[in-house]
């Protein structure tokens, strides 16, 4: 099936491909293998001597798309993949914009890339029949290779590269057909696997320049409070450390070693004016998402019948007959286990940044308008992440890094510690979700009124978002495209604005929130109806949805492929047949629309008074082409380790405006001693490769409550499940 | 102050505050950015390193109190008996997601099967409890363990 090529991958790629047709004019710091290199397009270059390299650029962050990338690119081309070396693309303006996040990396690599790469090859091909004098199509492309098998001619890819170079870049070059790939669907391992077991893959907090020095900084553990005073000579006074450097209401303190400068931090003995958002706590924000009238309710989706724009609902409302359920989701901390890091040069008017930076281009811009600095002169270098999650989509390390080194000589890394990464990091925002399941008399239809409030990460990073729609689209994510086929639906937002509290997308973004609530929901409705919850979702999984995910852009979710996951994970964990009577298996299922994938988990777990056992994990994933296969099931398998922790302990806690806990004691992540067995399995697909960073995350938190109260344990409406269970040792 | 620490199996010179804990010492004045840093508190795992091939965390042994015990970090780990069967099987089973845990997982695996040469699924999990991994790659590694630790059996069939 064609994809649509969205209108936000068509502007990014627009933004960030010069199609140029004469080659010369994309020479630049790439330049750096002579003259007879072939560079048809600012990322791939082939040389003389037949070294192939393509600029990435993604940022790395555990989701391994940098293979994923690879194997396209050498596929594309016909080389094997270990023959195309992958550099990471600093934000020079040739590259267009440099940007990770929401999983759409693979697939718009897909849509938009390939067709760069076929035409390369082609370029190759023309050269060599052009020498060659013979036709185009009999020549054959393997291992960087060109071969005229009916003459027995051959030639590196590099032979051709002078002339290839002169060639116009074809508009329209046939892609490689599925049959034809040799590492799409068959690659394994990763470019960088030995440098990570020995120690020597660089991550941003791994970042070493001469006469680099280390800098921590004291900031407001309360948004927005006032500096005081602090002890410049205390600090100074502690070894090591070398000179202070004064933000707004931050205090920067430079040491020869990371360590010193911690020290020499806690020497300032800081003192805050903490403001009015010391006074924001849990309750304050469970009570403004509880509020009706904070806020406007703003709708969603509707369909049904209308009178006058109005939905006119085929069934009416009886208290008596209605269900009614609420589900809280908390906040939860990112924790990626490399802290947020920046490392900044600024020198001669110009500014260097490396970092584990996911937004590069957009710290470019921010950094550019801090420092004075035009665009051109700033370049932010995106170093491989020790996990993200969302947590390295912020600029603000980055841009203080720059801030920081501007004020001083020489390189500076600007480590935020444990502490401060979990003090200072957006979280993922909270939410509270109410269902009103409405069934007519004879129980045939069913109506639904969604309403749900969200705090909004977009009221605080980008306003401008927000015209859009008149909401935060993206706490929409998850209810605009909920797949099931009511009667009647109604879905309304409602945002809350809470500059008290920094929030940040978490991996899954709000989509763990709608499918932990509409999941479970529809469980507990399944039971209120005495109705199988499996049979219940695939009767109203019975059409497919088209509808505005991102801003003007339309994804699909397509039932049948949602019910496929669904099916095989039931069917894969005996979802029919294990069931006791404290022992049970619950399902959920998700469809991440905008980057077309699809995933069920079917949970079998044991409960026992208030211990839970999770016996097995059954992830089903449909991403179309698994274009890395075992990176697919590398994906699936951490996800449920993600999940399960986030649904058992995942919180934060707030008091009088400050963010705790600040490190893993009060923070716990699930160890490899209570780690499940999960088996995952990949639908074989032939649709254009889905994402896979965030999309197996949402149906797990669910799969797994609704397998504790079909087992007979509790039904949780509320996260974390926290102190209610303890979890087991496994079967 | 300084102090001769034994890296590696190299003596290393360095001159810095006794309370410096090793983490530091290695990654900011010796530059061996290897061993990471996670958490500080000895929580996360990531920053362990073997001390005479007991696994220790390196963010909490000052520099004071190291002296010439031999230090072993994820940079020395191939000139230990199972440390490149060890990494080579982490490889086969492809262990790494963002990479960042693995070396101390490593180092924790390498003190573990010096000590307990075929450890079961139990005796890993305990080994390596203290090593946390937010990208869940934890059965990957155990597997890895469980590899590297029958790589010399005759016996052992591995794929």
């Amino acid at each position: 099936m064609q994809q649509r090529i969205s209108r936000r991958l068509v502007i990014k790629a627009v933004a960030g491909t010069p199609f140029c047709l004469a080659a010369a004019a994309l020479a630049g710091p790439d330049g750096d293998r002579g003259d007879a290199a072939f560079r048809p397009n600012a990322y791939l270059t082939i040389a003389a001597d037949n070294t192939i390299s393509f600029r990435v650029k993604k940022c790395e962050m555990g989701q391994q798309i940098h293979r994923a990338i690879q194997a396209i690119v050498a596929d594309e081309l016909g080389a094997d993949i270990d023959q195309v070396s992958l550099r990471q693309a600093p934000t020079l303006e040739k590259f267009g914009r440099v940007a990770t996040g929401g999983s759409y990396a693979v697939p718009a690599f897909w849509q938009l890339y390939r067709p760069l790469i076929a035409a390369a090859r082609e370029m190759l091909v023309a050269a060599a029949a052009q020498e060659w004098r013979v036709a185009g199509g009999e020549i054959v492309v393997r291992h960087a290779r060109l071969y005229h098998e009916a003459s027995g001619r051959e030639a590196a890819f590099g032979d051709f590269a002078a002339a290839a170079s002169g060639l116009e870049v074809p508009d329209d070059p046939p892609l490689r057909r599925p049959s034809e790939y040799r590492a799409v669907g068959k690659a394994s391992g990763r470019a960088d696997a030995a440098a990570i077991l020995a120690g020597e893959a660089v991550f941003g907090i791994d970042v070493r320049l001469p006469n680099l020095r280390f800098a921590v900084l004291e900031k407001s553990p309360v948004v927005a409070g006032r500096l005081k005073r602090y002890d410049a000579d205390a600090a100074l006074a502690v070894p090591g450390v070398d000179e202070l450097v004064k933000l707004d209401d931050a205090v920067a303190v430079i040491a020869t070693d990371s360590w010193s400068a911690m020290r020499g931090r806690e020497r300032l003995a800081a003192e805050w004016d903490f403001g009015e958002h010391a006074r924001v706590d849990n309750e304050s924000l469970r009570s403004r998402l509880a509020d009706g009238n904070d806020g406007d309710w703003m709708a969603v989706r509707t369909e049904g019948d209308t009178v006058n724009g109005d939905l006119e609902s085929n069934v009416e409302r009886d208290p008596e007959r209605d269900l009614i359920l609420t589900y809280e989701m908390p906040m939860a901390q990112h924790a990626a286990l490399e802290p947020v890091n920046a490392t900044a040069l600024v020198e001669d008017g110009r500014c260097s940044v490396w970092g584990p930076i996911q937004m590069a281009s957009d710290a470019q811009r921010q950094i550019a308008t801090r420092l004075g600095l035009p665009e051109a002169q700033v370049t932010v270098h995106t170093t491989l992440a020790g996990g993200s999650f969302g947590r390295k989509l912020e600029l603000g390390f980055a841009v203080e890094a720059a801030l920081i080194a501007s004020k001083v000589t020489g390189p500076v890394q600007l480590l935020y510690s444990r502490e401060d990464d979990m003090m200072h990091g957006g979280v993922r925002p909270p939410t509270r979700h109410e269902f009103r399941f409405r069934t007519s008399d004879d129980g045939s239809r069913i109506a639904l009124d969604y309403d749900y409030a969200a705090a909004s990460a977009y009221a605080q990073q980008d306003r401008s978002q927000l015209a859009h729609k008149g909401y935060d689209w993206t706490a929409a994510l998850g209810a605009v495209d909920l797949p099931y086929a009511f009667d009647d639906l109604r879905i309304r937002q409602r945002d809350i604005d809470v500059p008290a509290v920094p929030f940040n997308w978490w991996r899954g973004t709000y989509r763990n929130h709608h499918a932990f609530a509409s999941e479970c929901a529809l469980d507990e409705f399944a039971e209120h109806t005495d109705e199988d919850p499996l049979a219940l979702r695939l009767r109203l999984l019975t059409r497919d949805l088209t509808v505005e995910t991102f801003p003007n852009e339309l994804s699909d979710v397509q039932a049948e492929r949602l019910r496929g996951v669904l099916v095989e994970a039931a069917k894969r964990s005996g979802y029919d047949s294990v069931r006791g009577a404290s022992r049970a298996v619950g399902l959920a299922c998700h469809c991440y629309s905008d980057v077309h994938t699809y995933v069920a988990h079917a949970v079998d777990v044991s409960v026992d008074g208030r211990q839970v056992t999770i016996n097995k994990v059954v992830a089903v994933v449909d991403c179309g082409i698994a274009v890395v296969p075992d990176s697919i099931v590398a994906q699936m398998e951490g996800s449920v380790i993600f999940g399960l922790t986030s649904a058992l302990w995942g919180d934060v806690e707030i008091h009088e405006g400050q963010k705790w806990p600040r490190n893993f004691a009060g923070c716990r992540l699930m160890r490899m001693s209570e780690t499940p067995d999960i088996d995952v399995h990949v639908i074989a697909s032939a649709a254009s490769p889905g994402g896979m960073g965030e999309p197996p995350l949402p149906s797990v938190t669910p799969a797994f409550l609704n397998a504790l109260a079909r087992a007979g344990g509790p039904r949780i409406r509320r996260l974390p499940v926290g102190d209610r269970l303890k979890l087991g040792a496994n079967a | 102050m300084k102090y001769r620490l034994t890296i590696n199996g190299r003596p290393r010179d360095v001159d810095a505050d006794r309370d410096m804990p090793l983490l530091w010492v290695l990654r900011d004045v010796l530059s061996l950015t290897g061993t990471k840093y996670g958490c500080g508190q000895g929580l996360c795992g990531a920053c362990t390193v073997l001390v005479d091939g007991s696994a220790r965390r390196a963010c909490l042994l000052p520099l004071g109190s190291v002296g010439e015990r031999a230090v072993v970090t994820i940079e020395g780990l191939d000139a230990t008996a199972k440390g490149s069967t060890l990494k080579a099987a982490f490889a086969e089973e492809r262990t790494s997601q963002c990479g960042y845990c693995q070396a101390g997982q490593l180092m924790s695996a390498a003190a573990l099967i010096e000590r307990t040469p075929r450890p079961d699924d139990a005796a890993i999990d305990a080994a390596l409890s203290g090593n946390l991994c937010r990208c869940g790659t934890y059965a990957r590694i155990r597997r890895a363990v469980k590899r590297a630790s029958r790589a010399d059996d005759a016996a052992t069939n591995l794929p």
